[in-house]
């Protein structure tokens, strides 16, 4: 595979014809325009060859390796442009989110409007061009750039929003780098695809408590994540804080579960974090069923026909207004389903004011 | 005996309805249920942990039940004059809202039953507009 890849490029740059694994003959006028197009034309040879269905995966793991060897790593860089933004900071955090990221929908299989986060996840990871993106930048900074950081996580995850207001599937990739003692990297040397990475600074400081906060980002399960891959692992290369498990958990990017299970693994004020967490979700759960039923309520108070006028039921109401020792309850009796229990909250108007105790004995 | 009044606000709470609430219950609970200007003291124990103490003066006290009758029929003469006092008896033969009387007498027919005409059931008491 080695030995095909360097001929092929050989041959091009002869301006030779070069076939392609794929069957696709390519020849190029110049040294120069094999230059210009190498980027494309390399990425094209890699996908053809990941995607051959001959090869065996210690063929595809050759393959793979031998790309990664020869791997030009200014391929994807463009032409040098002075934005005049720089990673200047320990470590960052970079989100690709280009054009590229959104998927065609018709090419997901069983794919429909309403499905869940799971089930979403689950189509995306068998779609081939989606894995070919994050398989993109995982080489470009785990294997050409490891060079020039210290250490990188790259993880692929889907954007929901975006799917549960318009449908749309998109990937979104993340980034975190480590630069170590490197300052002033340009940004415009990490575009990818045409697309310049958003960045935000993980910590100003380099402090090793808050440095790695943007490599656990990258690195767990959080809600839409597809796939991820780092040099930096978290309980192996730095510790885990809960403090970044609660603000996960708070911005609803990891679920409960998720959420339990890291606290458990943290083991720092585990107990503590489990208890708060089952708390908030429990009040949460209380929160949610109240506002259900206090909607439920007004939807059907709105339909509800005016009810009769009694005058016992007068009589004994209007009792009340002048101060005795004693008084008189109302018992009102007879069949099922004529109304009682919803008649009593109107003797007092208010829903809030009357007090319904559903078991009597 | 009673349910649970430990949670009542006075101030918030106007009104308490007491549903199904035989009259063997109200009966041991006399006090409570003549919303007497004294304080009434419930859930009492040997130690008194659960024990709360409640002002109910004027507060409106309901039942609703459809067994009234016969619980007032087999208790005694004694507790049969204490209830007829201190009670104002409603018997409820039809449903207590009104009627839609623009409706035409098929849809009176009809109105009764819930919009969902397989399940017949002559409530909630829903406009049919």
């Amino acid at each position: 595979m080695h030995v095909l890849k360097t001929r092929f490029i050989k041959q091009a740059k002869m301006g030779l014809p070069a076939a392609m694994p794929d069957g696709a003959v390519l020849t190029f006028s110049s040294v120069k325009a094999f230059e210009k197009k190498k980027a494309h034309v390399l990425l094209q040879w890699w996908h053809a060859a990941a995607g051959c269905g001959d090869l065996s995966d210690d063929s595809r793991v050759f393959a793979r390796r031998a790309f990664v060897q020869n791997y030009d790593p200014g391929l994807f860089v463009t032409p040098y442009e002075d934005t005049g933004k720089c990673l200047n900071r320990p470590t960052c955090l970079l989100t690709y989110n280009g054009a590229w990221g959104k998927l065609n929908v018709s090419e997901l299989a069983g794919y429909a409007r309403d499905l869940s986060a799971d089930e979403l996840v689950a189509r995306v990871r068998e779609h081939r061009p989606a894995r070919r993106i994050f398989d993109t930048v995982v080489y470009f900074f785990l294997e050409t750039q490891r060079r020039v950081f210290n250490g990188a996580c790259v993880t692929a995850e889907l954007c929901m929003d975006t799917y549960r207001h318009s449908g749309v599937v998109r990937v979104l990739i993340h980034v975190w780098v480590d630069m170590g003692r490197r300052k002033n990297i340009e940004v415009v040397s990490l575009k990818l695809n045409d697309v310049l990475p958003h960045t935000s600074v993980v910590c100003l400081q380099r402090s090793t408590k808050q440095k790695y906060s943007g490599a656990f980002y990258t690195w767990v399960d959080k809600i839409g994540s597809l796939w991820s891959a780092g040099t930096v692992l978290p309980w192996m290369h730095y510790g885990v804080r809960d403090t970044w498990i609660t603000d996960l958990f708070a911005t609803h990017k990891i679920n409960k579960a998720t959420a339990r299970g890291l606290y458990i693994r943290a083991i720092s004020n585990a107990k503590r974090n489990v208890g708060n967490l089952e708390f908030v979700v429990t009040a949460n759960d209380k929160k949610r069923l109240n506002a259900q039923e206090a909607a439920t309520k007004r939807r059907m108070q709105g339909s509800f026909r005016p009810w009769r006028v009694l005058p016992e039921v007068d009589d004994w109401n209007c009792h009340y207004e002048c101060d005795q020792y004693r008084y008189r309850f109302l018992v009102l009796d007879g069949p099922s389903r004529m109304g009682k229990t919803r008649y009593c909250g109107s003797l007092v108007g208010m829903a809030e004011c009357w007090w319904w105790i559903v078991r009597g004995l | 005996m009673i349910p649970d009044l430990s949670k009542f606000v006075r101030g918030t709470h106007e009104l308490i309805l007491f549903d199904n609430m035989s009259a063997q219950a109200v009966l041991a609970h006399k006090k409570v249920f003549q919303a007497s200007v004294d304080r009434v003291c419930l859930g009492n124990s040997p130690t008194n942990l659960n024990m709360v103490s409640l002002w109910l003066w004027k507060i409106r006290m309901v039942i609703a039940s459809n067994c009234w009758q016969a619980d007032v029929a087999a208790a005694s003469t004694a507790d049969v004059g204490w209830l007829s006092q201190n009670s104002v008896n409603v018997y409820v033969h039809e449903p207590l809202w009104e009627p839609d009387v623009s409706a035409s007498s098929v849809d009176r027919e009809s109105e009764e039953y819930c919009c969902n005409q397989r399940c017949r059931s002559p409530f909630p008491p829903y406009s049919q507009t």
